[in-house]
């Protein structure tokens, strides 16, 4: 693995694809996003240790690329060699051109139709639905799921297209360099003549003097010697031997026409490789579940409800005015009033409910009365429940709609129980006593 | 409140007038919209006690704000300031004795000098559209006596903001810095740039802003990234639903029970199709921590997404001659691909005639009403019309995923333009705005096209997926702007 926390090589992403794929969704540490993507990415990569698929991979795959390469050439030489007719001792050019040249790009043409309609393949009827289903059951569980990974980041897809792609132009130009060297050991060895032939009287000479002169225009201003005689190379009943104009533009037209573009080709793979693996942005959807773990930031939850909460107990089943009550409670007492409950009433469950409200309050407990309705002793058992559960919080007593004598009788009992702490206050309507 | 202080924490205590929008100053640089926890409201005096808001990232406190019931009694606390600095300067002590001595009297007032006097930051939220008043000048003496770092809010409440100079004038002669702030209609970048102006007054604890900053920012990138997906999976889900029933004898041969049955599909459709859109953009609720904001989506009467309206397909999504060339690009793409199976025997005339016919198509029907695409599906025809199915969907339009998309873009604009300080319950009506996916350039709009026919032929293209996130992450980091 480089050093350089910014480059990534095919091996790279391999080792970082299926390191993913058996990634269980925890991250050790945390990573500061602001690298960037491929940096954060990459240093997972390296936490998760080193070596892995992707070198061996990559290496088998150079490998393969070599002994094909190998036997491209192998193919070029006998491409060449099989044009040869051995009883004439000459060499058909239509068919040398045919076999070393345009079937080599008629495959790639193939190929590139391939690519070009490779969003329709699977979706071409039947037929191509078929192919696909049965070709990923003969693969099995972990090749399918192999593929539909690989689909799914498109960048790996991408990367590997293109390798593939520059081996594939460098095994096609082993054939053409296979040929060209068929064809100088023919020429040097054999001795060979070159010939065509065709049926038709002159629509064959007049494409072919046509198809040579523009296959030599790029060497035809500088090197007229390389231009062959159509014209008196075509095979009578009468040739024997001779042609030999032809070799030099056989030479010429497999080095520029075959070997050239190939490397430029494969240049170009090359090229458009190094700069997906210098712009990945890992942004598949398990890509980016792993960039969630690993740069996520999580804001703390905010606190629990209000400090100031108040809760109002009306007596007696009294039922206060929130409206009314809620302003005066905020502004004069400065208690927020949140929760509303009942006590000394018939319902049990209000009762209930009233008593586990109590333990929830965080700021303060209003005792709710209306004028002097209740018997002291009620009163007196309603202060002491709430008293018991208040601890340190606030507890109001507050009496709507009283009289002077009902406010003399709230007075005189609270000031019995002056210890306890229990403000006592009267609210009429708007106004505060 | 027993651990409401603490010294390592840098605190910022927001006082200020009673009703200047203090709480709602915090409700929007906070992000809460729950007024269990922070009571915004135009009645004075909502805020009863000191209500510590901790910023937490990582399960660690990296700042703290409190909210405070604001000043009641401004000029009267100062003269008492003055008293207890007795006849001297008064400073920090002073501030401090008055903290200690006089809460019976000066109940608020205490208590939001309560954390200033342990050594929190002040944030002076002013409303700049009410005029300069003696007591206004009592707060802001106070507030300097204190000797804490200060920075001012101007706030405005509405209405003319004709005092703005004379408040910025003296105010600047009391405080660090001062900075507007609309509480109702502060977005990311002000209260981004409100955080920064921190650092500018309070050096001492530099590193814990800049860590929430960075933490803000990062946050803030998340949840863009998240938005996205949700996007990206509403329209994934959209462009492949479809409803579908089986036919049997009698619905292939009396033609109204057919109709009927098409009736009933349509419906569910578009049902299925509302309920699709209400879960993305409770997704977006939940991600930018919105409550109050309902999304308005009602398969009765489709206000959030008017499929049925023809105003929907003029509004929104790409214009008549964007689908036009969209559709001339798709097509002439498909043309060429012929033209090189063929060894371009044919000329390009693969490319002409596709362009021709894709943009036509897409002229002429881009315009359509949603007319629902309506299969007969099942080529086998098994006892008695057994086998047959009729599929509804999606509509026939080339520009029905623009529209989605369109209609999804303008609703983040709203949820993102909407501040936490509000209090009013809304809908999400992506209401007169005007298209965002016809400023796109001509590149992305080709990229989300591809991908849309992908989906609407059922099989999404995962291959450009990563493709279309990244697109719409930078789609909606324009509309955050």
């Amino acid at each position: 693995m480089a050093e350089d926390s910014g480059k990534w090589s095919l091996a790279d992403l391999i080792d970082f694809e299926t390191r993913l794929a058996g990634w269980e969704g925890r991250v050790d540490t945390r990573r500061s996003g602001k690298r960037g993507r491929a940096a954060v990415m990459r240093a997972w990569l390296e936490s998760r240790g080193e070596g892995g698929a992707g070198a061996r991979w990559v290496a088998s795959l150079g490998l393969a690329g070599v002994l094909l390469a190998l036997l491209a050439a192998i193919a070029g030489v006998g491409a060449s060699w099989g044009t040869l007719d051995r009883e004439l001792e000459g060499v058909h050019v239509l068919w040398f051109l045919g076999a070393a040249l345009v079937l080599p790009w008629g495959l790639f043409l193939l190929g590139l139709m391939g690519w070009l309609f490779r969003g329709r393949v699977n979706r071409s009827g039947l037929v191509g639905w078929g192919i696909e289903r049965l070709s990923l059951r003969i693969a099995g569980k972990r090749a399918r799921q192999l593929v539909e990974r690989v689909r799914r980041s498109g960048e790996l897809a991408k990367v590997t297209a293109w390798r593939l792609a520059r081996l594939s132009q460098w095994i096609a130009a082993a054939f053409h360099g296979g040929a060209l060297a068929g064809l100088a050991s023919m020429v040097l060895f054999k001795r060979v003549g070159f010939y065509w032939e065709t049926t038709t009287e002159r629509a064959m000479e007049g494409f072919l003097e046509q198809a040579v002169r523009a296959m030599a225009l790029p060497w035809s201003s500088f090197a007229p010697w390389a231009l062959p005689d159509v014209a008196g190379t075509r095979r009578g009943p009468e040739w024997d031997g001779g042609g030999e104009s032809w070799w030099p533009f056989l030479l010429l037209s497999l080095l520029v026409w075959g070997l050239l573009p190939r490397a430029l080709l494969a240049g170009f793979a090359g090229w458009r490789e190094r700069r997906a693996l210098a712009t990945l942005t890992f942004q598949a959807p398990h890509h980016r579940r792993l960039w969630r773990a690993l740069t996520e930031v999580r804001r703390g939850e905010e606190p629990e409800g209000p400090v100031d909460g108040a809760l109002v107990i009306a007596l007696d089943s009294a039922e206060p005015d929130r409206e009314v009550l809620r302003p005066f409670l905020l502004r004069q007492l400065r208690m927020n009033p949140t929760g509303w409950e009942s006590l000394g009433v018939l319902d049990a469950g209000r009762e209930d409910a009233a008593r586990r409200a109590l333990a929830r309050a965080p700021a303060g407990i209003v005792l709710f009365a209306e004028g002097w309705s209740l018997a002291p002793r009620q009163m007196e058992n309603a202060l002491r429940e709430v008293m018991s559960r208040a601890g340190e919080r606030r507890v109001v007593v507050l009496v709507d709609g009283a009289d002077d004598d009902q406010r003399t009788a709230w007075g005189r009992f609270m000031d019995e129980r002056s210890g306890d702490g229990v403000e006592l206050v009267f609210h009429d309507g708007e106004e505060e006593a | 409140m027993k651990d409401w202080w603490n010294e390592d924490v840098p605190s910022f205590v927001v006082v200020g007038r009673v009703n200047a929008g203090k709480s709602a100053t915090l409700a929007t640089l906070l992000e809460v919209d729950d007024d269990e926890i922070l009571r915004v409201s135009p009645t004075p005096g909502e805020t009863t006690g000191v209500q510590p808001l901790p910023v937490v990232y990582d399960d660690e406190e990296w700042i703290r704000f409190f909210d405070t019931p604001g000043f009641q009694q401004p000029v009267e606390a100062m003269r008492e300031i003055e008293r207890l600095a007795a006849g001297g300067t008064p400073g920090p002590e002073a501030v401090r004795r008055f903290v200690d001595e006089c809460g019976d009297r000066f109940p608020d007032e205490v208590r939001l000098l309560a954390p200033v006097a342990k050594g929190a930051g002040i944030l002076y939220v002013v409303d700049p559209c009410k005029p300069l008043r003696d007591s206004f000048l009592a707060e802001i003496e106070i507030l300097r006596w204190s000797g804490r770092p200060r920075l001012a809010l101007l706030n405005p409440q509405g209405g003319e903001t004709g005092h703005e100079e004379a408040w910025r004038e003296r105010l600047g002669t009391a405080f660090n810095l001062v900075r507007t702030f609309d509480a109702h209609a502060a977005r990311y970048e002000e209260r981004r740039k409100l955080l920064k102006s921190l650092l500018q007054v309070e050096e001492r604890h530099a590193g814990h802003i800049e860590r929430v900053l960075e933490a803000m920012e990062a946050e803030w990138g998340q949840r863009r990234e998240d938005a996205a997906e949700a996007i990206v999976d509403f329209l994934e889900q959209s462009l492949t639903l479809r409803t579908t029933d089986a036919l049997d004898e009698r619905d292939l041969g009396v033609p109204a029970r057919r109709e009927r049955k098409q009736a009933a599909l349509a419906e569910e459709y578009f049902g299925k199709l509302a309920k699709l859109e209400s879960r993305c953009l409770g997704r977006l609720l939940t991600i930018y921590r919105h409550h109050l904001l309902e999304p308005d989506v009602d398969p009765r009467r489709h206000r959030g997404l008017d499929l049925a309206t023809e105003e929907t397909w003029r509004k929104w999504g790409l214009n008549r001659w964007q689908l036009t060339a969209a559709g001339a690009v798709a097509g002439g793409a498909a043309g060429a691909v012929f033209d090189l199976g063929v060894g371009v025997h044919s000329l390009g005339a693969g490319t002409i005639i596709g362009a021709l016919g894709g943009g036509t198509a897409a002229f002429f029907k881009g315009g359509q009403l949603p007319e629902l695409k309506v299969k007969l599906g099942g080529g086998l025809k098994l006892k008695g019309g057994d086998g047959r199915s009729l599929v509804v969907g999606p509509p026939a339009s080339p520009n029905f995923a623009w529209v989605l998309l369109d209609s999804m873009l303008l609703r983040y604009r709203g949820i993102l333009a909407r501040a936490h300080g509000r209090r009013d319950e809304a809908r999400l009506d992506p209401g007169g705005d005007e298209s965002i996916v016809r400023q796109l350039p001509g590149d992305q709009r080709s990229l989300l096209q591809k991908w849309f026919t992908s989906c609407l032929k059922g099989s999404p293209d995962r291959g450009r997926e990563p493709e279309v996130f990244a697109t719409l992450v930078a789609l909606l980091e324009e509309v955050d702007g």
